[in-house]
């Protein structure tokens, strides 16, 4: 679906933020994309969005160049940032200037989606508060039914219960055909949602496996001692330790904030484990 | 199904929906400031002017109020493209760039011009109807067909495809900047015509030599600069800044 080849990018000339980076993304999956503010998430997602053009190297979408951003592909990808601002119009002024872009756009989709975020009335969008209007969008986003939809900090500004709205809406959408890409500092609420980690750090990529690959090789625990385990990355907490260590025993759930620490703090360690 | 990537009639369709529909409200308002703004002025000149108006007088009031709010709209047709938080809605919708341009285009070029038109009978009608009401002047219907009418409005659509590649081309103060940039491009054009004249005749000294070659500098004018110049003025500059304006669009990122 998405193929980058050895692409370069830079803000400034002679300063590259990504180099002869390479990734691939496939359908059916759900990409948590993940790294340290200024590691270079939301500019990779807008190369893939053909709102960055690569200086060297190619990124494309549906085997097209993203940058050419042909609206046969646009009109199969949804894009919702982190920072946005809509046009002053009512909910339904929105969709009906919009929909009709989608040619897969689902209206009973949305209605069942914009009232799960019980957002029912037919408000001026300026006039909403920003998680209103990012469940919306949200909401929007989901019913073009593209088969590649990105968020970009998508739980930001969402309260308590529309998180965890937002996790059974978007797992429900989930399917063969798709893909979403979620970039996202909150990894505590998103982890369940996740089957394929991306970390991305000073512009590389250092982290690309799926949450089975992970669940097969690491264990995520909490102990007292340390003894007798294969540590590969630990942290102190109340009571002890939370430890990542090569996979013993059981299958455990995945702790992201373990992961994405361990990962930063030792890569090669981490990924030795993924090596066989 | 196969679909068009450059061009499509409904993308089109959409797009010119899209951008009537966001921002009607500020084409209401700037519409109804100007009409007030004719009409009042109007009204006061027809009232307590010591003539009655010809149609240039009537001209001469309206056309440029209508020229230079058409070119401050066209400026600003942009606008989503270059806000830090919506530009992303523009560019990832799913139309080409050739036709958000033409969609553009069409809103500030072509339906301005027919608005002007409608508008510049309107206001017409009511001086006429002002003027009888209130003093003995009478004021001519304008044909709104005649070329005194459609002349300025075809130089508006000329000049206008420049303020449209500034709208795309600046992302803040859009219409200062153009009017900026274009007088300095206008000052360069001038400087240079001016030395390359220097080099050429100023040499020659006020006698029969210099007679003969200025009349020749005169005829050449005359006979081949201005015709050539009209003929890019009006077939060659607008298709050449809507093409700049493509490219321009098209090569755009966030």
């Amino acid at each position: 679906m998405i193929q980058i080849n050895n692409m370069s990018f830079g803000y400034k000339k002679n300063k590259f933020l990504f180099e002869n980076l390479n990734l691939n993304i496939h359908k059916g999956s759900i990409y948590g994309l993940l790294g340290r503010n200024g590691a270079g998430k939301t500019t990779l997602l807008k190369q893939i969005l053909g709102l960055l053009y690569p200086a060297k190297g190619e990124c494309l979408v549906f085997d097209k160049p993203a940058n050419e951003r042909l609206p046969e592909v646009l009109n199969n990808i949804y894009f919702i940032p982190e920072e946005f601002d809509l046009p002053n119009v009512t909910m339904n002024t929105f969709i009906k200037l919009h929909a009709p872009f989608y040619p897969k756009f689902n209206t009973e989709l949305l209605n069942k989606y914009l009232s799960e975020f019980e957002i029912n009335d037919n408000s001026k969008l300026n006039s909403l508060s920003y998680g209103q209007k990012k469940k919306f969008l949200i909401a929007f986003g989901l019913a073009t039914c593209t088969q590649i939809l990105i968020l970009d900090e998508p739980t930001n500004g969402l309260d308590i219960p529309s998180k965890s709205q937002f996790r059974k809406i978007m797992a429900s959408s989930m399917d063969e055909e798709r893909c979403i890409i979620i970039s996202t500092h909150q990894v505590r609420n998103l982890a369940s949602l996740l089957d394929h980690i991306i970390v991305l750090e000073k512009g590389k990529i250092i982290f690309d496996h799926s949450t089975f690959d992970i669940s097969s090789k690491l264990s995520f625990i909490q102990t007292k001692e340390l003894t007798d385990l294969e540590v590969l990355y630990n942290e102190e907490v109340l009571g002890g330790h939370a430890v990542m260590c090569r996979k013993n025993g059981e299958e455990t759930k995945i702790d992201l904030e373990l992961l994405f620490n361990g990962i930063v703090s030792n890569t090669e360690k981490v990924n030795n484990e993924f090596k066989n | 199904m196969e679909t068009n990537s450059f061009f499509d009639i409904n993308r089109l369709k959409y797009l010119i929906q899209r951008d009537f529909s966001i921002n009607y409200k500020t084409m209401l308002i700037a519409s109804g400031a100007i009409t007030g703004f004719l009409m009042f002025i109007g009204t006061l000149t027809i009232i307590f002017g010591d003539k009655s108006m010809n149609e240039q007088n009537i001209l001469g009031m309206i056309m440029p109020t209508l020229i230079i709010a058409g070119l401050i709209s066209t400026s600003l047709v942009f606008s989503e493209l270059n806000s830090p938080h919506r530009g992303y809605l523009y560019l990832t919708l799913p139309a080409s760039a050739f036709e958000k341009l033409i969609s553009s285009w069409l809103v500030t070029s072509v339906f301005y011009v027919i608005f002007s038109i409608v508008l510049l009978f309107i206001l017409n009608v009511y001086y006429i109807i002002i003027a009888e009401a209130f003093t003995s002047k009478s004021i001519p219907l304008i044909n709104i067909f005649s070329i005194e009418v459609l002349k300025p409005f075809g130089i508006y659509m000329v000049v206008q495809s420049i303020f449209l590649l500034g709208a795309i081309y600046f992302r803040r103060v859009n219409f200062l900047k153009t009017i900026l940039a274009w007088f300095v491009v206008f000052i360069i054009i001038s400087l240079y015509t001016g030395l390359l004249g220097k080099i050429l005749f100023n040499h020659f000294s006020v006698d029969n030599t210099m007679m003969n070659h200025s009349n020749d500098l005169k005829l050449t004018i005359e006979n081949i600069i201005v015709p050539v110049a009209k003929l890019l003025f009006w077939f060659a500059l607008a298709p050449f800044f809507l093409t700049v304006s493509y490219f321009r669009l098209k090569e755009r990122q966030v």
